[in-house]
């Protein structure tokens, strides 16, 4: 087996400094974007119920006016 | 299947140890001002027009090098957000 090389110290700090600046950049977007990911679930939540009331009186008049003989 | 995988992966995993334990080490308390020397010496060369000198094997060399130094990057990200792939809000 190939002996182990010994790494330079500057590829190891920034090596090691990369993967701590890593973990706080992707806990910090993670925290921004959960609140923002949770207010438009929201948002679609209310607009679905708007929706679905909008698309149940459509349905009603459309069944009350169309011309079929099986009612 | 359990016991195949661990007698398979023993001596791999002593291997990784073998070199992990000498180049994946982080650096000691040491070796700090040693990098950021080496960091201005760096710098100082580029500034001397090293850079019309350096052989395209070296450079090639160096661009790997910083490409895995970026990837420890996205590493850390996938450690942070707590997810693979995509964030899981």
């Amino acid at each position: 087996m190939v002996p182990p090389v010994q790494v330079s110290p500057l590829i190891k700090t920034a090596r090691w400094s990369a993967l701590l600046v890593g973990m706080i950049y992707g806990k910090k977007r993670y925290d921004y974007l959960k609140p923002i990911a949770e207010e438009e679930r929201r948002v679609e939540a209310e607009e679905k119920v708007a929706r679905e009331e909008a698309e149940r009186i459509a349905r009603q008049l459309a069944e009350a006016s169309d011309d079929s003989i099986l009612k | 299947v359990l016991t195949a995988a661990v007698t398979y992966s023993k001596p791999r995993l002593a291997t990784f140890w073998h070199y992990a334990r000498v180049e994946l080490v982080p650096p000691t308390p040491a070796e700090i001002p040693q990098a950021i020397e080496s960091a201005k010496g760096l710098v100082k060369s580029f500034q001397a027009g090293r850079l019309s000198q350096i052989t395209v094997k070296d450079a090639l060399r160096n661009g790997l090098v910083a490409t895995e130094v970026l990837l420890w990057f996205y590493i850390g990200e996938i450690i942070g957000k707590g997810s693979l792939i995509g964030y899981n809000v």
